[in-house]
């Protein structure tokens, strides 16, 4: 069965920043994570536009700096995460 | 990528090969701003391109200048970093009781010219590609020097680490669809050569080149154009050198 697009965001999330999928909540930033640093950032944001089809702009991507911050910007661009 | 139409900023475009490069590549339909810290000379004439000077080695004034260009002409597509100053000195030279070793101003200044002016312009141009999603090129221009060419500690040096910016610039940039590719040429028949070498110095350089000859910007040319129309060309270094190993 394909995953649904909230469950392919969490493990696309836990991943790239290797972190535990339970982890993935909305109030993590970058702030809170060692391994969310720019390099990791920029590889989350190609990520996510490949996996999802879509195309980030550039205040967008300065802009997701938390987990319910990328999450509401896929929501506006009609994608459940 | 096609050039066609887009926008290369050609760093040390007023030089002997940068002029060449810019020429060529406007002939195949791209759009050139020249960026050189000199000022045109009967020796290095007026390019038909728009001009910015700007010394390369201070981030602010890069900043500044950037912003003109990006002002008058659009977003940079490809870079071509060719700005640099040749320097041979060796590293300790008994003849000269004054300066018995490499002199440490000179040393500065071949770093800011070749390595700190090639890593301001690159960071720059690079971030405006990220942000505004260009999937971009940095062309680095290195040299047969990066192999260790005896006399040039400084310039060596500093196109070697020209070469690795390169490397880590393609594994950095490329998730953007950013590609950094470097060129390495020999020794080229341009009048900075000629006037940086001797005659005789030139024909030992012929002879232990197994081309025999020296290599011709159109052959510079050549590479360049390779870089910028193999999509999938990335993190390496494109050595145009007759087969000359120092």
């Amino acid at each position: 069965m394909k995953a649904s697009s909230s469950q392919r965001f969490v493990n696309l999330i836990s991943e790239i920043l290797r972190i535990s999928p339970q982890d993935v909540v909305d109030t993590i930033g970058m702030d809170d994570i060692s391994t969310w640093d720019s390099l990791s950032h920029m590889q989350l944001i190609v990520t996510i536009e490949s996996d999802f089809g879509i195309e980030l702009s550039a205040d967008e991507i300065v802009g997701m700096r938390t987990i319910g911050k990328i999450r509401e910007v896929l929501h506006s661009k009609g994608i459940e995460a | 990528m096609d050039p066609s139409g887009k926008l290369v900023i050609v760093s040390g475009g007023l030089g002997s090969i940068g002029s060449s490069l810019a020429d060529s590549l406007a002939e195949i339909g791209a759009r050139i701003a020249v960026l050189d810290i000199h000022e045109a000379t009967s020796a290095s004439p007026t390019p038909p391109h728009p001009i910015y000077h700007v010394d390369l080695a201070d981030e602010h004034s890069v900043a500044s200048v950037l912003e003109d260009l990006v002002r008058d002409l659009g977003e940079p597509a490809i870079l071509v970093n060719c700005a640099g100053l040749i320097h041979s000195e060796p590293l300790v030279n008994i003849t000269n009781p004054n300066q018995r070793h490499h002199s440490r101003e000179t040393w500065d200044a071949v770093l800011r010219s070749n390595l700190t002016a090639t890593f301001n312009l690159s960071s720059q141009v690079a971030e405006r590609m990220v942000m505004k999603r260009i999937r971009g090129l940095v062309i680095n221009f290195s040299s047969i020097s990066a192999q260790g060419n005896p006399g040039q500690s400084a310039y060596a040096a500093a196109k070697a680490g020209v070469e690795a910016l390169t490397k880590v610039w393609a594994r950095e940039l490329g998730p953007f669809g950013i590609r950094s590719v470097a060129i390495a040429p020999g020794f080229i028949a341009t009048s900075s050569t000629e006037a940086a070498l001797t005659k005789e110095a030139i024909a030992d350089l012929k002879r232990r080149t197994p081309l025999m000859r020296l290599g011709t910007t159109e052959e510079i040319f050549s590479a360049v154009r390779f870089a910028i129309e193999n999509d999938y060309l990335t993190g390496t270094t494109i050595a145009i050198n007759g087969g000359l190993a120092l």
